[in-house]
């Protein structure tokens, strides 16, 4: 088959569509002073939920169906979100800091084209002196603009998670009308995006951290949906099947 | 929750705006709305109560609370307000609690009346939320609960024995092997410490799952003239346990594994007696009333400095009040060390009582650290309740510097505690705290004594005071005297318990949506993380070598891990390596190579790096890299077996990282190569910045069709000026949609003339295609292309 092709064979291989984007999320965090933390996926039961303040008998762990390990009695289980990251980086530096921890989560659920058992998160933390909701407006409404490369805006709501107080659900200006309004943001102009919020009192109070001298936000979004809203896909289980036929659009 | 805007309409004189514009301000201000419902001239909306909201606004009162807030418009009555102690009190029923798990039990008896069906309003409301009308009085009961938040339950008087003319009632935990027959002819195997109503008498028939569900022996009917009626409350954390335990979640279940507050039944109870009265009519014997230990009124406080702080505004102080008052939470604006002195003053001589709790025992008596508990939070300021909780709570201060207010710590007769309990758990502290006042200034100080020193509270000169012979540390718990809000929760809003909660409060009414952006002060340091720099370069450089990057699935069928509650059983354990999951990859993806761009190099080359589980260790969790190669054209023969392939890929790696790993020969299987990642990484230099990334284009992706591929070949001969892309062309146009993919896979001339062969690939994103289709389209394709001057399909 000696010289049969006109063009030079396509040698390039193809990053996942999550990998480059954590990359990218990474390198916009780090300009604002945000440092890359990393954790284990299996974790205790402390890390997940006690240190969250999510007591066991509490009606607020319905929040995260969680995958347990065998035996039962290690009280092992997949990491329901990458807030443990959080945690034990706290009680191991002192503030002033600012990190982000991106991984993979794991939700006993049943899935579809939008959700998967298995996915991936991005949490956020900082903690300072006088970090306000104000502050986590500004940090995020930046991030947002440079991922999606225009200028976005962020809106708070009222929410609830047990580690924050006061919680917020943030909306971010919707990327398919810009804000004026269409199918996909229900004529809101706005899409929900995270959850976020000051931290507890009680989680500081877990971790060593003096509630009445440090205070700071955290935010949590998944990184799926930030794929589907970036690149249109429409079925986020492709993203763990091993397909080519997907990772090679990108 | 389903909630009636003309229900919710009952709390308001002024006519509320659409159901639409409920929702709105709900959802900007409090909850979100699941969904709006017209049914007539109702609007039913369903909403989404937070948890922390779940003790109070599972209920239409609840709402209209918060839409008065929202709005600002005013309430036109308060179900909460007024109270008649429940009485008259009767002799006809007697209870007798014997579990901690209830805190409240309240009956009333009435006597004679009538069973049928409801007004024509109550049933509307009901059926409005989408709940069937059983009779008057459970109709009564149910509309009660959805008006107020508090489940209710009635039994049927002549169904239980009496003696004379005395039921008696017992409240207890179950033992083992009970059952109960629901009122849905269900029967349960109840779980042991089931909160149980039962007749209190040697044989006992049990009337129901307190909190959960009634049973079947006491259940009204159209025959029943005489009833009780209960209103309880019941300890949310053994509700929740029994309804997981059965799986038997009820509007009941719900309600009290949130927590409600157990004043509920004092107004609620006398609301439904008086339904029950003008509806079904009967007189009212009277009413009984377990609640031995009454909470006392909560309070917390914070100050506009904390207020701005948190949510980075710049509200005023009569901002504040404005929003306290919308909110219906009653507060006061004090200066908290005025506060704490004066109030502390007032108490002396209250008795010593260890463990005294601030909820329950104060004022009437405390221990020395509820007492400055105590005082703090009359003054808004929650601080811990242990005294060397509250020693790391406060800033230390040194004796020159002590001011009024601050506290003193000593060390004494009493336990003494060397590490901290609840708050900031685990911190030390020698030489340890036992005893714990507040300087009152001019080398006084006031506190609660020891029973075995003085038992009360007194005020005594420090340096003469017994209890403070051996003084340990000073510590102040505010830095100013800036006045606070102090709120009075009411006592339906168990949610409110410190600072923030108030924060949230003002930061929602207020609007979370007018916070301005700030900029950010950069103050923190960046640390570059090693592992996922290596990573990231790794990734690159396996890129660069024509491999794609691969997710697979981390629940498998195999592995050394087990999930206790897997979601099916192919994926019951976690992987244990990634070879096995790039194998399938590898299979699958040459399966798929027509429809990727790949196929012109003739293999399948992809790679993965992702935590593999061995153990349940999770302090050193296993990173692994692995990548694979697999030729999709098998008759070709390969210059050099995959496997140096893979060896050799795996040294670039290496010599390109510049890592002084060892191949291993195991590391290497058939098709796959897989090494721990740490082996690679461990003696890399440690990095000081990323890598910046090219700026990436805006990606748009097509969807995957679920429906199989079919191929077909043509070659075809054409002048030698044509191109290659000119027959192309002119296939595509012919083919349409349905040619998804092609590729030019040979061409050599001869005699002036050049042959040109395609693969096409055939898929529909609809539908499976037939071979009868695609030989269609091929047909119309040779056609076309035999019809061009000099073209010819060989």
């Amino acid at each position: 088959m000696k010289g049969m092709k006109e063009s030079a064979p396509k040698l390039k291989g193809h990053l996942h569509p999550i990998s480059q984007m954590i990359e990218e999320i990474n390198l916009i965090f780090s300009k604002m002073g945000f440092s890359f933390v990393e954790g284990p996926e299996i974790e205790t039961e402390y890390y997940n939920f006690d240190a969250l303040n999510i007591p066991q008998w509490h009606p607020s762990r319905d929040m995260w169906d969680t995958f347990w390990l065998k035996p039962q009695n290690a009280r092992k289980l997949l990491r329901t979100h990458t807030s443990p990251v959080q945690i034990r980086y706290m009680e191991k530096h002192t503030p002033p800091f600012a990190i982000i921890a991106p991984g993979k989560v794991y939700r006993h659920e049943a899935t579809d084209a939008t959700h998967e058992a298995q996915f991936y998160q991005l949490e956020g933390l900082m903690i300072g002196k006088d970090i306000s909701l104000a502050t986590m407006k500004g940090i995020l409404e930046k991030f947002f603009s440079e991922f999606f490369g225009r200028e976005l805006k962020a809106r708070l709501r009222p929410s609830y998670f047990p580690f924050t107080e006061p919680s917020v659900e943030v909306d971010m200006t919707c990327i398919r009308c810009n804000g004026v309004g269409c199918a996909t943001c229900k004529g809101t102009g706005f899409i929900e995006f995270m959850g976020a919020g000051m931290v507890h009192h009680k989680v500081l109070e877990a971790v060593g951290i003096h509630p009445r001298e440090w205070q700071g936000f955290a935010f949590g979004a998944g990184i799926d949906r930030l794929a589907m809203m970036k690149y249109g896909i429409d079925d986020v289980r492709l993203l763990y099947t091993g397909d080519l036929r997907l990772v090679n659009q990108f | 929750m389903k909630i009636s805007r003309e229900w919710l309409q009952t709390y308001f004189k002024d006519s509320l705006p659409s159901g639409e514009k409920i929702a709105e301000a709900l959802t900007m201000h409090a909850f979100e709305i699941e969904g709006i419902e017209k049914t007539g001239k109702d609007e039913v909306l369903d909403v989404k109560v937070l948890p922390n909201r779940a003790h109070d606004c599972l209920s239409h009162y609840g709402i209209a609370k918060e839409i008065s807030a929202i709005l600002d418009i005013p309430l036109s009555k308060d179900p909460f307000e007024k109270e008649n102690g429940l009485k008259p009190k009767t002799t006809s029923v007697l209870v007798s609690v014997k579990t901690k798990k209830v805190t409240r039990f309240s009956t009333a008896l009435i006597k004679n009346v009538k069973i049928g069906p409801s007004p024509q309003w109550l049933q509307a409301r009901l059926e409005a939320l989408g709940q069937k009308s059983i009779n008057n009085i459970v109709d009564i009961t149910n509309y009660a609960m959805f008006d107020l938040g508090q489940p209710l339950h009635v039994f049927d008087f002549d169904k239980l024995s009496t003696k004379e003319g005395t039921v008696k009632i017992s409240v207890r935990e179950s033992g083992a092997g009970e059952t109960l027959e629901t009122l849905d002819d269900k029967i349960y195997d109840l779980p042991k410490e089931t909160i149980l109503v039962t007749e209190d008498k040697d044989v006992q028939k049990i009337l129901g799952m307190g909190g959960i569900k009634g049973g079947k022996e006491a259940e009204i009917t159209e025959n029943t003239k005489n009833i009780i009626l209960e209103a309880a409350n019941f300890d949310a954390k053994s509700i929740r346990l029994t309804s997981k335990f059965l799986r038997l979640r009820t509007d009941a279940s719900v309600r009290f594994e949130n927590g409600i507050a157990p004043e509920l039944p004092r107004f609620v109870l006398p609301a439904v007696v008086k339904l029950i009265l003008e509806i079904a009519g009967g007189n009212l014997e009277g009413y009984t009333d377990y609640y031995p230990r009454p909470r006392n009124p909560y309070k917390t406080g914070v100050s506009l400095k904390e207020i701005n702080s948190l949510l980075g505004e710049s509200l005023t102080k009569k901002d504040v009040e404005k929003i306290l008052k919308r909110l219906h939470l009653p507060y006061e604006v004090i200066a908290p060390y005025e506060k704490v002195l004066s109030l502390g003053k007032s108490l002396v001589g209250s008795a010593y009582s260890y463990g005294a709790s601030i909820s329950y025992d104060a004022p009437r008596a405390f221990d020395c650290s509820s007492f400055t508990a105590y005082l703090f939070a009359q003054a808004g300021i929650s601080i811990p309740r242990i005294s060397i909780d509250q020693l790391f709570y406060g800033e230390e201060i040194q004796e020159a510097d002590l001011k009024a207010g601050d506290l003193v710590f000593s060390r004494g007769n009493g336990t003494v505690h060397t590490k901290t309990l609840y708050f900031m758990k685990g911190k030390n502290f020698e030489p340890g705290v036992s005893h714990v006042g507040i300087y009152l200034g001019q080398g006084n100080v006031i506190h609660a004594s020891g029973k075995e020193s003085r038992g009360k509270v007194l005020e005594e000169a420090l340096s003469e005071s017994p209890d403070f012979k051996e003084v340990v540390s000073y510590r102040r718990i505010l830095q100013d005297d800036e006045r606070r809000f102090v709120v009075t929760a009411p006592f339906e809003r168990l949610d409110l318990e410190g600072s923030a909660d108030l924060i949230e409060e003002i930061g929602r009414i207020y609007g979370l949506e007018k916070i301005t952006s700030a900029s950010q002060k950069k103050e923190t340091l960046l640390k570059i993380d090693k592992n996922f720099f290596y990573i990231n370069k790794i990734k690159h450089f396996f890129q660069e070598r024509g491999f794609s990057e691969v997710y697979t699935y981390a629940m498998r069928n195999s592995g050394t891990l087990e999930i206790e509650n897997p979601l099916a059983s192919d994926k019951k354990y976690l992987r244990k390596n990634l070879t096995d999951g790039l194998k399938e990859s590898l299979q699958k993806n040459t399966w798929y190579a027509p429809l990727l761009d790949l196929y012109d190099t003739g293999e399948v080359k992809i790679f993965e790096i992702g935590e593999i589980f061995k153990s349940l260790d999770t302090e050193e969790p296993l990173i692994s890299i692995a990548f694979g190669i697999n030729r999709v054209k098998s008759k070709e023969k390969a210059t050099l077996e995959t496997k140096e392939r893979l060896a050799e890929e795996f040294q670039k790696l290496l010599d390109y990282l510049g890592s002084k790993k060892e191949i291993k020969p195991g590391d290497i299987d058939v098709s796959v190569a897989e090494c721990d990642l740490e082996e690679i990484i461990k003696n890399l230099p440690e990095v000081s910045a990323y890598d910046s990334l090219k700026p990436s284009i805006q990606k748009k992706y097509t969807s995957l069709s679920p429906y199989p591929y079919l191929l077909r070949d043509i070659a075809v001969f054409v002048p030698e000026t044509i191109s290659s892309g000119d027959v192309l062309t002119a296939i595509e146009k012919q083919a349409g949609k349905l040619l998804v993919h092609t590729m030019l896979f040979d061409q050599f001339k001869k005699e002036r003339k050049i042959s040109y062969a395609f693969r096409l690939v055939f898929q529909s994103h609809d539908k499976t295609l037939s071979d009868a289709e695609v030989n269609e389209i091929m047909a119309l394709i040779t056609e076309n292309l035999n019809h061009k001057n000099g073209w010819q399909v060989r």
